[in-house]
């Protein structure tokens, strides 16, 4: 009796297991731009997004949004507080009508802080992009941002990352120093007293081609341990102004104690040259082009890098390259499992992709979006894996749209994106085509401006069809059940 | 909250009693129209009086841009007292938030009366009219070639020129490796040649601009070959004042915003600014 017991409950377990369908994760798309803007037709390119870690209603985007008035001495982000169902496009940053490039994160008490390029005119000399470091305790009041450090001068692509500790908000921001005097110009400008004090840090140790790729990105994890993923450009062979190859290696430096030291990064090395900054990939090849390359798209500085919260060991990176001058541009993803020291390739390369973006959830559930051009289309997915990627991860096609709009100018859909794993969803942004088409996104997509769906048409306030054009749209997905993944049980004994 | 210099004016106007008039709000005004307050809003964003109105009249050109008539908007008034339901007055802004509704905040109001509501409306259109006036006179004095002209040759901009440079990369290139950014701005220098002078001396003007489509570059006009227009064109100096000049010796000019390449009709209003100053 008591086997018979055992094994109907052994069935059950059984068939709960393995006859488990998976069931689809929630998902929700919104096309941010106001209902008051509907008349707009800006290509808002290149989104961000900020979640409050106190309160995650409150969310800003930003993205290459002018402030309607365009002789306002601000430019805008979108604010949400109600978990992103409404955004309001608020005028707070003190950068005349557009920012060159702004990312933003959120620290203790819903204080907002942003890097920001503000062009800058230079008698007798081409205008420059500097750094703003900007903050406001008060996004939710509306509160004007104030200017925190101002002392970079010519920079690209700023990416800001806050982590709420205990002394007060630690603040990294990556960036390409180009106005560094050397050739090492992957930098972290770092604060660990919530702004009060900043410091360069540079992350480049070995020679480069004269200088780093654009994108500097930013992964901590709960214990202390930071991650910085960088582009080691070894060579660059000039095609004409605008597109060049780039040899470049893939580098991970890594900080095990919550950059409070004097020399920070310094604690991953490759066991090659021992230099600081583990090379994951050496010698790739990138296309990089300042033209429309890819569809309407530019190419050349798609990279992420996100550890498991709760598991410093195990942290992700994804970069696109064309391995070879002969092959497509691609985007790889890897992982590592002993913090930086090893890498393994993780999924099969995604062919003509970029603004790859990875967040890793409490529960262990890699999240990873991008956005791929399938023949005339841009295809935004987030897919997530609970175990490794070692079976077919859920697939979440966030939007399938036309990429034949003309193009305004660049970035075109982005240079980057971003993704946040809040406690149970992965939140993002990402800008694409927005003609309201039913069969282009999810079902029960919203949009806050306004449209005719039956039409497939987008209308001014006074009922007039406007030309579809780029938005913002902001989603968030359900993490998957990880309670099956091989990972829970190797998390719960660490 | 929003603006904490509306805090100080207002902290200052209570102090010294005075009475801001239209013409200094308008000045400092980004928007301004007239309307009807329907009703008190919810308290909005940053607490403060928020009434919704209806738009009566737009007579400033950035405020028809976004507005228009019988539009309802959100004002967040810059005392706390509300205005009552039915009242009329000409709202002054610079702050405007999109939200489902428009939202400005208002550095202040002038009420209107059923009798001068007409004729005040005529006349926040010519005092903003007046008030664009003297700044394009401003510019056009301050400015150092005015003319009608049409883009003959648009070339990627001389290297060599003098006190200048031609692309990021070679900013201080004697102290540092060149650079390659997505916001590199592809300088190219078009040559204009005078159909109209107005103010200066030449027959064709060489004009440096940004050719990139990046969004660094945005704001800067863009020339093409054919292209008529109007310019008011001031001279490139260094960082240390001296006049930049080609390698021909030929004087280079700028015109960094599209407030200063007009419309090719605008030309004789620029030559009777010019005859009034």
């Amino acid at each position: 009796m008591i086997k018979l017991k055992v094994v109907i409950v052994f069935l059950l377990l059984l068939s709960a297991g393995v006859c488990q369908q998976p069931v689809p994760p929630q998902v929700r798309v919104v096309d941010i731009i106001p209902k008051s803007l509907s008349w707009e037709t800006n290509q808002d390119s290149e989104p961000f997004l900020a979640v409050s870690p106190t309160n995650p209603l409150t969310m800003v985007v930003s993205a290459f949004t002018p402030n309607p008035l365009p002789t306002a001495p601000t430019s805008p982000v979108f604010v949400s507080e109600d978990g992103g169902r409404s955004w309001a496009l608020r005028n707070i940053v003190p950068i005349p009508e557009i920012t060159v490039d702004i990312t933003h994160s959120m620290g203790s008490g819903g204080t907002l802080y942003a890097g920001a390029l503000k062009p800058t005119a230079v008698p007798g000399r081409d205008p420059r992009p500097d750094l703003q470091q900007l903050f406001t305790k008060a996004v939710h009041l509306n509160e004007f941002m104030k200017v925190q450090n101002n002392t970079r001068l010519n920079v690209d692509q700023p990416f800001t990352t806050v982590t709420v500790d205990r002394v007060g908000d630690r603040i990294l921001v990556g960036d390409n120093d180009l106005g560094s005097p050397n050739d090492k110009t992957a930098s972290v400008e770092v604060s660990v007293d919530g702004g009060a004090r900043y410091r360069t840090v540079v992350l480049e140790n070995r020679k480069t081609s004269g200088q780093n790729g654009p994108s500097v990105r930013i992964s901590s994890a709960k214990d202390g341990t930071i991650y910085a993923a960088y582009f080691g450009w070894r060579k660059y062979q000039k095609v004409d102004r605008f597109e060049g190859w780039i040899t470049s290696d893939i580098v991970v430096a890594r900080d095990d104690r919550a950059a409070k030291v004097d020399d920070p990064f310094q604690d991953l090395k490759d066991p090659k040259d021992k230099l600081p900054g583990r090379i994951v990939a050496s010698g790739r090849q990138i296309h990089w082009s300042n033209k429309a390359t890819l569809g309407e798209e530019r190419i050349g500085s798609t990279l992420s890098i996100a550890v498991d919260p709760n598991l410093s060991s195990r942290v992700y990176i994804s970069w696109a390259d064309n391995f070879s001058d002969k092959a497509v541009y691609a985007v790889h993803l890897f992982r590592s499992e002993d913090k930086g020291q090893t890498w393994k390739e993780t999924w099969n390369p995604l062919p003509n992709t970029v603004c790859a973006a990875l967040a890793i959830s409490d529960s262990g559930v890699v999240g990873y979006e991008y956005q791929q051009l399938v023949g005339r289309k841009w295809i935004t997915h987030l897919v997530q894996s609970a175990d490794d990627f070692a079976t077919s991860p859920q697939d979440t096609v966030l939007a399938s749209v036309s990429a034949d709009l003309p193009n305004q100018g660049w970035p075109y859909i982005g240079d980057y994106n971003y993704l946040v794993a809040t406690a149970h969803e992965f939140r993002g942004a990402f800008s694409a085509n927005n003609r309201p088409e039913r069969g282009n996104f999810p079902p029960n997509t919203a949009y806050l401006r306004d449209v005719d769906w039956l039409k497939g048409i987008l209308l001014d306030d006074a009922g007039n069809e406007i030309k579809p054009s780029i938005d913002p749209f902001f989603f968030s997905v359900e993490v998957i059940d990880a309670t099956l993944s091989p990972k829970k049980a190797l998390r719960s004994t660490r | 909250m929003k603006s904490p210099i509306c805090c100080c004016l207002l902290a200052i106007t209570i102090a010294t009693g005075f009475a801001q008039d239209d013409s200094e709000l308008l000045s400092r005004s980004l928007i301004a129209f007239t309307g009807t307050v329907l009703r008190q809003a919810e308290t909005g964003v940053g607490g403060g009086t928020t009434v919704i109105v209806r738009v009566d009249g737009t007579p400033i050109k950035d405020s028809r841009r976004l507005l228009r008539d019988t539009q309802n908007v959100l004002v967040t008034l810059r005392e706390s007292a509300p205005l009552a339901n039915g009242s009329r007055a000409v709202f002054y802004a610079r702050d405007v938030d999109f939200e489902s509704l428009i939202h400005v905040y208002e550095l202040g109001h002038q009420l209107l009366t059923e009798k001068n509501a007409a004729t005040r409306l005529e006349e926040l259109g010519r005092d903003s009219a007046q008030q664009g006036k003297a700044a394009l006179s401003s510019k056009v004095s301050s400015s150092d070639a005015v003319f009608a002209g049409e883009v003959a040759d648009v070339r990627p901009a001389a290297t060599g020129t003098t006190g200048t440079t031609n692309s990021l990369a070679s900013i201080s290139s004697s102290d540092r490796p060149p650079r390659i950014t997505e916001h590199e701005p592809d300088w190219h220098d078009a040559v204009v040649k005078v159909l109209d002078k107005i103010k200066g001396d030449e027959e064709v003007y060489v004009v440096r601009f940004p050719n990139s489509k990046d969004g660094m570059w945005r704001s800067f006009p863009k020339f093409v070959k054919g292209q008529k227009a109007t310019f008011i064109l001031k001279r490139e100096r260094t960082s240390s004042g001296a006049l930049m000049a080609l390698p021909d010796g030929k004087a280079l000019y700028s015109a960094p915003t599209n407030e200063d390449v007009l419309d090719i009709t605008e030309a004789e209003r620029l030559r009777s600014l010019m005859r009034e100053q």
